[in-house]
């Protein structure tokens, strides 16, 4: 079996900082927030009030109207990301074999909003309340059922679904497909929606900065004063490629992706890893050639386990090469979600591909646990030879991906 | 080089046996779990009837506590997960723990639990326990396996509901592909809840008496519950710690319709392209399949185009293959369905016997197979594959062979 080289050759971003590529990272780099007050649902029995949602978008300019009625908001949401993904590959669907092409998603409540809708539908009405425009676009694999249709894509059809790591694992199953060249071409990706329920679920389960906790509310990861996440929404889609098959089209390429690591901790249910160990393994897996990664972007999202086991595992792993490597945290500007390592990723993909690492905003103090080379406020320059994207999620699932630069 | 992937424990909670030898002697007698609900209150509803687990009592296996915080899918993925895990002998020290993980399907996981909160919330009649809502992620189950066995190796939930399990089957073969694991926990559980059913019954898709695939009387599909899970070992893993060694899992496929929300493909295309992906990963011609566990789902449309897309792969041969449509015994478990079905599918290779299609009495000319009718037939399989097939067209396939050595 011969291994292929991965490559990322398209990017599409829908985010609360910039929809495509561009606009993406020009506010990553400035270093703007996407967090704000929640608009859309009233948030004033919560002890949280903020919530890094997306801008108005006019999905019309993605998806032909008609097929718009179909979709429910993260449906056109994950469609237009899509869109954007092909537009930037430059990929002509018309000449391409569908099935070798492939949609690999990872969503971590998927449509929370659309089955919401239907449940309440259903105690107000019984029986006859059960909506079954509603049900069809409820499922988890919905989503990416869509995009499949939408763009003719018959070669897979998978969707993971498993809490902060549903968009890493999506990327690790594709690669995987495509080192082994069972596809030539997988939009890899996915990502959530901030919802009512969504926003009720976390604040009851005390995950909602400021939660019980002092200080103000807001995402302030590896800060001593961090209490907590703030929610955020968004996708990210990278269209993940054999090398032989982007240089064939003569394709621009971002990145490679060459390395991927996953490991599990027991700490409990609702826990993150806390000795570090197992995110540590992660990476190692990951990353072939440590001595060799320049920046990390790390998965911290502000909360007092993870922050502080994320600094422990990059310390175990790099020793005294810690300090020199750049960490930073979107998620300081997007807020976490679960489906947000695909926009992360599509973060890092960008920074090797420009040479620049976006900061981590928010963040005042440096906590003594967290004392890694944090990139604050202001975004870095610097030769990046491959990076880390590590995804950890509460229950135990860690997963890390290792990118280098390609030239 | 591929790496050899055994299977070497199986467990089961369905609604026709809540272990591996009372589910497989169902099977074959062609018992139907079918009864009416009790998880949820059916009477408001027309049709009422469900394949439920019944005579499985949570506190046989669970402390008090651990009953309140454990969703029905949760107590189902652990029950079924302790009979696999220690018919695979693997208690103890017996695998690294470092190179154990889980990667399980979900259909509606924990929603059973959520409704709950939800109804008491949205009605204001009582403030419901926030506890409920830590089933509100579909990895739930995933992680309560991870924890309890200590696995730390990889861990992921499939999503993609009523071929998630046999989804998370192929996935859970790449861990061990990947050099991520050893030994791998995968398949399925799900609980009957009241989304899904009124979701079903909304689209018109569930039958009033019985799951009938294949027959023309068929109006759609009985929905069920449970777990099906079973240990996928690296073969000489297995072999160094003299695992019991039940069958091997050759290959699989996974891919997509691209044609419609709720329908699939009419003329099997689909259906044939994964076939055809499942059995070249596996490196299996059509002429070595000697069974085929269906999925059959007795809705009038995915008979027909899961008929059409074996014959589309079989051509000729088609009409010889035994196959079987278990749900109608099992109901349609959903994010369960596959890897009860691969459970099933393990055991038809290991005893020479294919389960029935039962409820089978009138024949319909656009299912023309050989569904084996209401009794299950003795035959020497050598290599059997499994279908499962999803809402907007997320197909996968399974190839299992008998094990032997070369």
């Amino acid at each position: 079996m011969m291994d292929h080289k991965v490559v990322i050759t398209g990017l599409g971003i829908i985010s609360s900082i910039g929809i495509g590529k561009e606009e993406f990272w020009k506010y990553c780099l400035q270093g703007t927030s996407g967090i704000k007050p929640v608009r859309g649902f009233d948030v004033s029995s919560y002890r949280s009030r903020l919530g890094g949602q997306l801008p108005e978008i006019d999905f019309k300019t993605f998806i032909k109207p008609a097929n718009l009625r179909r979709m429910d908001r993260i449906g056109k949401i994950m469609v237009s990301a899509v869109r954007l993904a092909l537009d930037d590959s430059g990929l002509d669907l018309k000449i391409e074999d569908a099935n070798r092409m492939g949609l690999s998603f990872g969503t971590g409540l998927g449509s929370s909003d659309t089955v919401d809708q239907f449940f309440r539908s259903l105690l107000r009405d019984g029986p006859v309340g059960a909506a079954p425009l509603l049900f069809q676009t409820a499922v988890p694999n919905a989503i990416s059922s869509h995009c499949s249709i939408e763009y003719g894509i018959k070669g897979l059809n998978i969707t993971f679904s498993h809490k902060e790591t549903s968009t890493e694992m999506a990327m690790a199953y594709a690669y995987h497909l495509l080192r082994e060249g069972r596809m030539d071409l997988v939009l890899a990706g996915g990502g959530d929606e901030l919802s009512e329920p969504l926003y009720h679920v976390y604040s009851m389960l005390g995950a909602l900065s400021p939660g019980r906790g002092k200080g103000s509310e807001g995402m302030r990861p590896f800060d001593r004063n961090r209490n907590g996440v703030v929610l955020g929404e968004g996708s990210g889609i990278l269209v993940l490629e054999t090398l032989e098959h982007a240089e064939k089209r003569g394709a621009k390429i971002y990145a490679e992706l060459a390395g991927v690591g996953m490991a599990g901790s027991t700490e409990g249910l609702l826990r993150y890893d806390l000795d570090g160990d197992s995110i540590a393994q992660a990476m190692s897996l990951a990353a072939e050639e440590p001595s060799k990664v320049d920046t990390i972007s790390a998965a911290a999202n502000s909360t007092h386990d993870l922050d502080r086991a994320e600094t422990l595992a990059i310390k175990k792993v790099f020793r005294k090469r810690a300090k020199e490597i750049s960490v930073s945290s979107l998620k300081s500007m997007l807020g976490e979600f679960d489906g947000s390592g695909a926009i992360r990723a599509c973060g890092v993909a960008l920074s090797l591909f420009h040479g620049m690492i976006p900061p981590t905003i928010g963040t005042e103090q440096l906590d003594p646990d967290c004392d890694l080379n944090v990139v604050l406020h202001q975004s870095q320059k610097r030769p990046i030879r491959s990076a880390l994207l590590n995804g950890c999620s509460n229950g135990g699932s860690n997963i890390s991906l290792w990118f280098k630069a390609y030239h | 080089m591929k790496k050899r992937v055994v299977i070497t424990g199986l467990g089961i909670v369905s609604a026709v046996g809540n272990n591996v030898s009372e589910f497989w002697n169902s099977l074959i007698k062609g018992k139907d779990g079918t009864k009416e609900i009790t998880v949820f209150d059916p009477s408001p509803y027309r049709i009422k009837i469900g394949a439920e687990v019944s005579g499985l009592n949570p506190e046989d296996y669970f402390t008090r506590k651990e009953v309140r915080r454990l969703s029905r899918c949760d107590q189902f993925g652990l029950v079924a997960f302790r009979e696999a895990w220690s018919a695979a002998r693997l208690n103890g020290n017996a695998v690294d723990k470092n190179r154990g993980g889980v990667i399980l399907g979900a259909g509606s996981g924990g929603i059973l639990s959520v409704e709950r909160y939800f109804r008491d919330f949205y009605q204001g009649l009582k403030k419901p326990s926030p506890s409920l809502l830590i089933s509100y992620s579909l990895a739930t189950t995933t992680d309560h396996i991870a924890i309890e066995a200590g696995l730390k190796g990889p861990r992921s939930t499939t999503a993609t509901v009523c071929s998630s399990s046999s989804a998370s089957l192929g996935v859970a073969y790449e861990m061990i592909q990947m050099g991520l694991a050893d030994v791998m926990v995968s398949g399925g559980s799900d609980s009957l809840c009241e989304v899904s059913f009124s979701g079903f019954s909304s689209l018109k898709l569930v039958d009033s008496e019985s799951c009938k695939p294949f027959d023309k009387r068929r109006q759609g599909l009985v929905i069920g519950e449970g777990a099906g899970l079973m240990i996928l070992e690296e073969l000489e893993h297995a072999k160094e710690r003299n695992a019991p060694i039940l069958a091997e899992f050759l290959g699989y496929g996974i891919c997509a319709d691209a044609y419609h929300l709720t329908s699939p493909e009419p003329n099997g295309e689909g259906v044939e392209r994964v076939i055809r992906m499942a059995l070249t990963h596996a490196g299996v011609s059509p002429e070595e399949v000697d069974t085929i566990n269906a999925h059959g789902t007795a809705t009038p449309f995915n008979d027909i185009a899961e008929t059409r897309g074996i014959k589309r792969v079989f051509g000729e041969k088609a009409k010889e293959i035994p196959i079987s449509g278990i749900k109608s015994m099992v109901g349609h478990c959903l994010g369960s369905a596959g890897g009860i079905e691969a459970v099933a599918t393990v055991l038809t290779l290991q005893n020479g016997i294919i389960p029935p299609t039962i409820h089978y009495e009138v024949p319909d000319p656009l299912c023309d197979l050989n569904y084996t009718p209401n009794q299950s037939i003795r035959k020497d399989v050598r290599v059997a594959i499994s279908n499962s097939f999803a809402f907007g067209g997320n197909n996968a396939c399974l190839v299992f062979k008998k094990f032997d050595e070369d």
